[in-house]
C-alpha cells in the first residue's frame, strides 16, 4: 500500500505529520494512524465522476435576460461532465413557468443535465444547502444567475482535481463593471468597463481571515466535505455567506490554486447586487459574527502558510528603510483617464546602468496615446536626485530626450538638483501630444544621505516664501529616526 | 410569411467537436423559433472550409447531414485554398438563394432566442436595417451603440445578419482588398454609404470562447498583428483618410519585420493595379479615432 496516497488536504498533511512524528504507542498515533489507513483506502477506489461538477445556480427569475446568458456560457464548456441544479428560490408561478421555459429552450443535451429544484422560504443562503444536498458530483460550484464563465471552467478544475483531489480548487477571476442597458431593453447587460486582474491572485489563508478574495464562483468545493463532514453554509447570514463557507471549508480540505482565468465577475453600476440590497450594518454585523467564529476556531495551517507571515513580518521590519541600490523606483503611465496603482510599466535591465539605470518596457507592442507618464524614484522623502534625464522612445523607434525642466515635481528645485522633503516623491512629464511608447529610459543620481547644506538650503528657500508644514516637519524627523535605527541594526548585527 | 436565412462559415483547421456543438446550438435555436416565434422556413448552414485539408470526411459530412436534417440543410465546401473570411463568405453567398444569410464565426454559440430577435428589425421597414450584429459574449465588444436606438457605427461578423438583397447590392465582400481582418468593417460601411442602417442587438448574446492571460489581457500572435496592421493601412486608403494612411504607411516603413512585409504587400498591390478605389471622399460614414474606428467604452 502507498503510504502516501491520500487526499492532499490540509487536515490529512496534518495527521501525517502526527503519524510520522509521535510516539507509536501513543493514543494520538493510534488516532492519526487509523484515520489515515481509511483515508487510504478511499483513496485507491476509482474517482467516481457521475458527474464530475454540480454547477448549483440560484435563481428568482428576476433577470431572464442575464440567465440566458449564465445558461450559454455554461453551455459553451469544453468540458461537459457537470449536471445542472437551478435552484428557483420563491418563485411564484409564473416565475417558474419562465424558468421552465428558459430550461426548455436549451440544447437537448443541456436539459438532460439541468434539473429546477424550487426552494420556498429561507435566506439567500438556503438554496445553497438545498443545491449542495441534491448534488451528484464529486466537486460542487456555485453559479449565480448573472455569472459569467470562459470555456475552460469546468476543464480547469477537472484537470486541477487530478492533483488536488480533496481540496478547494481556486482559479482566477476577472471583474468587470457593467450595467444594464435601460430603456427597451431594462435587463439586458452591457460591459462598460475593462476586465482588470484584481481578482487574479492565489489563496492565501491569513490574508483571507480578514477580507474575502476568492469570488465564490472561482471555486469548486470537494462534495465530501459538505455531504460527510457537514460543512454548510450558515443560512443565519444573509451577506458573505460564501467567505463564511469558504474558510470553513478551507480550514479542513485547503485550497490548491491555478492561475487560469475561469471567471468573469460583473460589478453591477446600475443593477441590483449584494452591495445594493443590504444596508452597511447588515454587513458589520455578518463580518462580525465570521470573524469571532474564526477566532474561536482552532486552525491546521497548511504547509508553506509560514514563510508568507515571516516574510510579512520582515517586510514590516524593513518598511521605510531604504538601502542605497535597492529598487523601489516605479513608472506610472496616463492613458488619458490620469495615474493610478494599476498603470504601471515593468522594469527591465539597462544596458547603460551607469547612465540610464532605470528602464521601462510598454510591452512588446508599446503602448498607444500616452499622455504623460509619471517617475517616482523612492516611497520615501528626505533625498536628493541629480542629473536627471528622461528618454521616451516611441513605437517607431524615436527617441526624445527631457530634462529637469520638462517636468513637474513635488520635490523642491535647487539647481539641477531636486530635493524630495516628504513621502511619496513624484515627477512627472506630460506630453504635448498622446504618443505611443514602447520604452522608457531614465538616468539620475539618487542621493539617499541628505547634506546638511542641502537641508538648509531647501528651507532657506522655504522659509523665505512659507513656514514648513507639520508633513514636513514629520517627514524629517521620521527619515532621521529610521536612518538611526537602520545604522543601529547594521552595527548590532556585526556585534 | 416564414422566411428563408443562410447561416455561412469559413472554417481553417477547427476543432470538429467545437464546430459539431456550434452546429448544435444552431440547431436548437431553430427548433426554438420554429416551436415560438416561428419567423423561419427553411434555414442552410454552409461551412466553407479554407484549411490545407479537409476537416470533415465524406462519411463525417453525411452523419452531419443526417443529424441536423429535421433543423437545416448542412452544405460543405472545400475550398483547395486557404481564402480568408472575405473571398470564402462571397464564394458561399453568390449562389445562396435565401432571403436572409448570417455570417459566424464557426466557433460561436447561439442563444436559443438569437433568429427572431435578430430578424426583428431586419422584417420592419421603419428600422430601414441593412445589417444586424449579435452581443458577444463572455467578452463583449467594446464598440459604442446608441442604447435608445440600438444603432452603431459599423458589425462585427463574428455573427451578424443581412439580406441577401443587401449582400447582392452591395457586391459582398471585398475579397480584393481584405482577407481576415477589416473586412466586416468595410462591409458595414458600405451599407451605411448605400443609405441603410447597421445595429446591434444587446438581447442576442453569442458565446464566443476567449481567453485572457493571466494579466487580463489579449496576446495577438505576430500573424494576427500583420493581418490587423494590413486591413489598417488599406482601410485607411479604401476610405479617403489621406493623413492617416500617410501616418500608417511612414510607421510601417520604419518598424519592424511585420511592417516591412505590409509596406511591401502594399506596393505590389498598387503595382499590379489592384488597389480599391478609394470612396467616401467626404469622410460621411468613415471615422477613424486613434486605431479605432468607433467610439469604444473601454480598451481591451
Amino acid at each position: 500500500m502507498n503510504q502516501n496516497k491520500f487526499a492532499p488536504t490540509t487536515v490529512n498533511e496534518y495527521f501525517a505529520w502526527l503519524e510520522q512524528t509521535v510516539d507509536h504507542d501513543s493514543a494520538l498515533y493510534q488516532a492519526a494512524h487509523g484515520y489515515l489507513e481509511k483515508e487510504r483506502c478511499t483513496a485507491e477506489g476509482p474517482m467516481r465522476d457521475d458527474p464530475f461538477l454540480t454547477v448549483v445556480t440560484r435563481t428568482q427569475a428576476k433577470r431572464p435576460d442575464m440567465l440566458t446568458e449564465t445558461l450559454l456560457s455554461l453551455t459553451g464548456q469544453s468540458n461537459t461532465n457537470f449536471e445542472l441544479l437551478v435552484m428557483g428560490h420563491n418563485l411564484t408561478e409564473d416565475q417558474q413557468r419562465t424558468v421552465e421555459g428558459m430550461i426548455s429552450d436549451l440544447p437537448q443535451w443541456m436539459r438532460e443535465k439541468t434539473r429546477l429544484i424550487p426552494v420556498v422560504g429561507g435566506t439567500r443562503t438556503t438554496p445553497l444547502n438545498r443545491g449542495f444536498d441534491a448534488a451528484k458530483g464529486r466537486y460542487i460550484a456555485v453559479l449565480d444567475d448573472d455569472d459569467l464563465v470562459f470555456d475552460h471552467w469546468v476543464e480547469t478544475f477537472y484537470e486541477m482535481s487530478k492533483k488536488y483531489d480533496g481540496k478547494i480548487l481556486h482559479t482566477y477571476t476577472v471583474i468587470q463593471d457593467w450595467e444594464t442597458v435601460g430603456g427597451d431593453f431594462p435587463n439586458t447587460p452591457r460591459a462598460v468597463g475593462a476586465p482588470k486582474n484584481t481578482y487574479c491572485c492565489d489563496f492565501d489563508l491569513m490574508g483571507e481571515l480578514t477580507l474575502n478574495k476568492c469570488p465564490l464562483c472561482a471555486l469548486a468545493f470537494p462534495a465530501k466535505a459538505f455531504k460527510q463532514l457537514g460543512i454548510r453554509y450558515e443560512e443565519s447570514l444573509t451577506t458573505t455567506e460564501d467567505w463564511d463557507f469558504l474558510m470553513r471549508t478551507a480550514f479542513i480540505t485547503g485550497v490548491a490554486d491555478n492561475p487560469e482565468i475561469t471567471f468573469l465577475y460583473r460589478n453591477w453600476l446600475n443593477a441590483e447586487n449584494s452591495a445594493s440590497l443590504h444596508q452597511r450594518e447588515e454587513w458589520i454585523k455578518n463580518y462580525k459574527f465570521i470573524v469571532d467564529r474564526f477566532s474561536k476556531t482552532p486552525i491546521v495551517m497548511p504547509v508553506g502558510s509560514l514563510d508568507k507571515v515571516y516574510e510579512k513580518i520582515l517586510d514590516q521590519e524593513n518598511d521605510g528603510i531604504y538601502t542605497e541600490g535597492e529598487d523601489m523606483t516605479e513608472l506610472f503611465y496616463n492613458d488619458g483617464a490620469g495615474f493610478s496603482q494599476e498603470k504601471t510599466w515593468c522594469r527591465k535591465n539597462s544596458e547603460e546602468p551607469s547612465k540610464m539605470p532605470y528602464v521601462y518596457t510598454a510591452g512588446k507592442h508599446g503602448a498607444k496615446g500616452i499622455c504623460g507618464i509619471r517617475f517616482d524614484p523612492l516611497q520615501y522623502g528626505a533625498f536628493s536626485l541629480e542629473n536627471l534625464l528622461i528618454r521616451v522612445i516611441d513605437t517607431d523607434g524615436e527617441s526624445k530626450d527631457y530634462t529637469l525642466g520638462d517636468v513637474i515635481t513635488n520635490g523642491y528645485v535647487l539647481g539641477e538638483t531636486i530635493v524630495f522633503l516628504k513621502n511619496d516623491p513624484q515627477i512627472v512629464l506630460n506630453f504635448a501630444t498622446p504618443i505611443n511608447v514602447k520604452e522608457v529610459q531614465i538616468g539620475c543620481k539618487i542621493h539617499e544621505h541628505l547634506a546638511d547644506e542641502t537641508v538648509d538650503a531647501v528651507i532657506a528657500a522655504l522659509a523665505s516664501t512659507h513656514s514648513l508644514s507639520d508633513s514636513t516637519k514629520r517627514s524629517l524627523l521620521y527619515r532621521g529616526a529610521r536612518k538611526i535605527y537602520r545604522i543601529s541594526k547594521r552595527v548590532l548585527r556585526i556585534k | 410569411m416564414a422566411v428563408t436565412l443562410q447561416i455561412q462559415s469559413v472554417i481553417y483547421h477547427n476543432e470538429k467537436a467545437s464546430l459539431l456543438r456550434a452546429l448544435d446550438s444552431l440547431s436548437n435555436a431553430v427548433r426554438v423559433n420554429r416551436e415560438t416565434s416561428k419567423e423561419l422556413g427553411d434555414v442552410a448552414v454552409c461551412y466553407g472550409d479554407a484549411s490545407a485539408s479537409p476537416v470533415f470526411s465524406n462519411e463525417e459530412i453525411g452523419e452531419i447531414e443526417a443529424r441536423f436534417a429535421p433543423f437545416f440543410t448542412f452544405r460543405y465546401t472545400y475550398f483547395h485554398e486557404n481564402t480568408g473570411t472575405a473571398k470564402g463568405h462571397n464564394r458561399m453567398g453568390r449562389d445562396c438563394t435565401a432571403d436572409y444569410m448570417m455570417i459566424m464565426n464557426p466557433d460561436v454559440l447561439v442563444c436559443p432566442h438569437l433568429f427572431s430577435n435578430m430578424l426583428e428589425y431586419l422584417l420592419d421597414p421603419a428600422k430601414e436595417a441593412g445589417m444586424i450584429e449579435a452581443r458577444q459574449t463572455p467578452i463583449e465588444h467594446p464598440k459604442e451603440y446608441d442604447r435608445d436606438t440600438l444603432e452603431t457605427e459599423w458589425a462585427s461578423t463574428a455573427c451578424a445578419m443581412f439580406s441577401t438583397e443587401m449582400f447582392r447590392a452591395i457586391d459582398g465582400f471585398d475579397e480584393k482588398t481584405f482577407f481576415l481582418y477589416c473586412d466586416d468593417l468595410d462591409f458595414s460601411w458600405r451599407i451605411r454609404l448605400a443609405g441603410k442602417k447597421v445595429y446591434y442587438r444587446p438581447d442576442c448574446p453569442v458565446y464566443h470562447a476567449k481567453r485572457l492571460s493571466a494579466t487580463g489581457g489579449w496576446q495577438p500572435t505576430s500573424a494576427e498583428i500583420y493581418f490587423s496592421q494590413e486591413a489598417a493601412l488599406l482601410m485607411a486608403y479604401k476610405w479617403s483618410n489621406h493623413e492617416r494612411f500617410q501616418k500608417l504607411y511612414e510607421q510601417f516603413s520604419n518598424s519592424d519585420e511585420i511592417g516591412a512585409k505590409v509596406i511591401a504587400r502594399f506596393e505590389e498591390m498598387k503595382a499590379n493595379n489592384a488597389l480599391p478605389t478609394p470612396i467616401d471622399p467626404e469622410g460621411r460614414i468613415a471615422r477613424f479615432l486613434g486605431d479605432n474606428y468607433s467610439e469604444n467604452r473601454f480598451v481591451l
